[in-house]
Parts: structure tokens; sequence; C-alpha cells
């Protein structure tokens, strides 16, 4: 029998999943992993395409070095919370899309010349290519890797683990969908 | 190790319950941001790809033309436009006949190209007008040594949305007649008295 909450109600976080919240945990927790992992891929194909038109805008790196670096870092991102999906997968994949909004966004609107060893970034137009879909995309790559972290269950509960094997290893890798 | 007997009640997880409106929300969210991306290519330029080509690129002075080049009053003055009204631009990072802008650059900023000696107009010395041979091998028309671009911003004639954006580590600026760029509404920086290229900043 689940067990009841203060106010009557089943706790979703502890009680057993059934076959069908256990498939739709699973498919939950894949979704949302291939929905941030495609972001992420968005985010690096612009940044890897556009690259070579930002060589020529220099600091001490350049801004095409900044913009492959992102691109490595989002595929990384995006391989880690497909492959191991574990809270620092998600936190990663929070990071590298957030920090990438972050700069798109400000230097969208506010010019910093130089900073440090970064170049003049400043570009005061979306009309680049794929740069709207890549803030876009980045966005929503924040939150869905917030979502992921808002989901995320590091270790099965004790009655999971005295279930199945497939139950265990899905509930410490995704979302638990509460039951009904 | 603990063992969970099953008749016990668990501890309760106050994050399940906290959590649960918040998860809504931010999927909420995330799933707004999707929907808006996806609408996100109506930006002119062309999504995620457009590269290596000129995307919308405006008709005239397509690589099967000759390009036209006039004057052209507007609210910033006296600008050079193409044979169908449209702004056209100099990049400052430019340097005398030779573009610095390719890829994605050239997908925002498409050339402005002629299959020849481009037609001066009204309002334009003809011996500024010129050529430059692109890395890939298609022609740009250029005034006074500057090559010459459209924005991908501007969607028909008498549009100058372009003006003084900064894309591609520099400026972009719409092109007076005596050769110079236009700076708001009056003739600024480069060459403006018809001189040299003047690529002076």
């Amino acid at each position: 029998m689940p067990a009841l909450d203060r106010s009557g109600r089943a706790g979703a976080a502890t009680v057993p999943l059934g076959r069908g919240a256990l498939a739709r945990s699973v498919i939950g927790s894949w979704v949302l992993r291939v929905a941030t992992a495609a972001a992420l891929g968005i985010d690096a194909v612009v940044h890897w395409q556009n690259a070579p038109a930002y060589d020529a805008v220099t600091g001490t790196v350049s801004q095409g070095a900044l913009f492959r670096t992102e691109a490595v870092v989002a595929v990384v991102a995006a391989l880690l919370v497909l492959i191991r999906p574990r809270r620092s997968s998600w936190v990663v994949a929070l990071l590298v899309a957030g920090s990438a909004l972050g700069a798109v966004l400000l230097y969208r609107y506010v010019d910093l010349g130089t900073l440090g060893p970064l170049p003049d970034m400043y570009e005061n137009t979306w009309q680049v290519p794929g740069k709207l879909l890549s803030a876009y995309a980045e966005a929503a790559a924040v939150l869905l890797a917030a979502l992921g972290l808002l989901t995320h269950r590091g270790a099965a509960p004790p009655h999971e683990a005295a279930g199945s094997q497939a139950a265990g290893a899905a509930a410490r890798s995704g979302p638990r969908l509460p039951t009904r | 190790m603990r063992v969970w007997n099953g008749t016990k009640r668990p501890p309760p997880r106050r994050s399940g319950r906290l959590r649960r409106p918040l998860v809504a929300l931010v999927a909420l969210a995330a799933a707004g941001v999707l929907a808006a991306g996806c609408g996100s290519n109506g930006s002119g330029s062309g999504g995620m790809g457009g590269y290596g080509s000129s995307g919308t690129a405006p008709a005239s002075g397509g690589q099967s033309g000759v390009a036209m080049v006039s004057a052209a009053s507007t609210s910033l003055g006296m600008i050079l436009v193409d044979g169908s009204g449209r702004t056209l631009y100099l990049f400052e990072k430019d340097r005398p006949n030779q573009s610095a802008c390719a890829g994605a650059c050239a997908a925002a900023w498409p050339v402005d190209q002629s299959s020849g000696t481009p037609k001066a107009g009204s309002g334009v010395k003809a011996s500024m007008l010129g050529t430059i041979k692109r890395g890939d091998n298609t022609t740009q028309v250029t005034y006074n040594q500057h090559p010459l671009y459209y924005y991908q911003g501007d969607s028909g004639a008498g549009q100058h949305n372009g003006q003084g954006i900064n894309a591609f580590g520099a400026a972009w600026f719409a092109v007076a007649p005596a050769g110079g760029a236009v700076s708001g509404g009056a003739t600024a920086t480069t060459a403006a008295n018809g001189g040299g290229y003047g690529y002076g900043g």
C-alpha cells in the first residue's frame, strides 16, 4: 500500500513505481536528456559554423577560437547528459548553456569593448545566421538542464532497490513521475 | 546498511512536494522557449544554415546581371542604393578593394555582385565604381575601393536598418556618394571628401 503524506495523498517520491509509471519515468528521462542534448547540439553547430567569420575579431584570443571552444564544450555537455545523466552532468549542461546565453545577450545589448584577453564582441544585431536560433536553444537548454537537476535523484529508495534492477537503474537515471 | 521492511512510513521527502510546481513551471517555460525557437527562423538569417550562400540576397546586382549603383535621398542624407533602391553598405574592417567578410558574415551582409562593370546611376561618380574578385570567384561591386554589401535586415527599398550596426568585429555604414561612410545624418569618417580610401577608424 502506498505511503501517505500528512494530507492523506500518496507521496510521489515514496511510492514504488508501477510498470506504467516506470515506463513514463524512463521515457520522460530520455525525452529530457535528448531534448537537452539537442538544444546543446544546435548551440554547438551554430558556433562551429560561424567561427570562421569571427577569426578576425581578435584580442588575446579570437572570437572564432571562443566559438569553437563553446561548440566543443557544448558537445561534451550534451554527451554527458545523454550517457551519464548524473547531477554533475546536469550542472555542466546548465553552466555551459547559461554562460553562452548570458554572453550572447550581454554582447547584443552592451558594448563592453575588449575585456582582458577577450576581443570586442559587441554585436548589436540578431541578423547573423543561426544567432537567434542558437540563443533560443541556449535558453531551452538552461531550462531543460534546470528541469533535469530538479527531477534528478541520486539513488533509488530502498523499496525500489529491492525491486528489479531495471527499476532502480531507471530511477537513478532520471526523473520519476508521481503515481496516480 | 538500512533495510526497508515495507511497513514503516518512509521519511518524508520535503523536496518532492515542493519541487512539483517548480518542475511544472520550468517544463512549461522550456516548452515555450522551444516553441519560440522553432519559429525563430524568420529573422532573415535562414536559421542555422545559409552558409556559403547569399541567403535572401536581393536579385538586383546578382551574378547574372550588371549591377547598378545610384544615389538616393534618405533620412541619413544621400546614400548609395542599388537599381531597386536597396541600401548599400561598407564594412569598416575591409581594406581597400579587399573584403574581410565571408561565410556567416556574407550571409548576414550579402555582397553586391555584378557580372560586369557596374553602371553608375544618378548622383554617383562612375570613376569611383569598380569591382573585385572574391575568394569564392564571385565579383563584388566597390565604390571608392569600398566593397559594397546589402543587409539581411533590410527587406526592401528605402530601409537602412544596417546603419551603424556593429557586427563581425567592426561597424557597417551606408555609403555617401562622395565615397565615405555615412554616420547618422551626416557624412563622416572614411574618405568623406572623395580623397583616398582613408580607413582611419
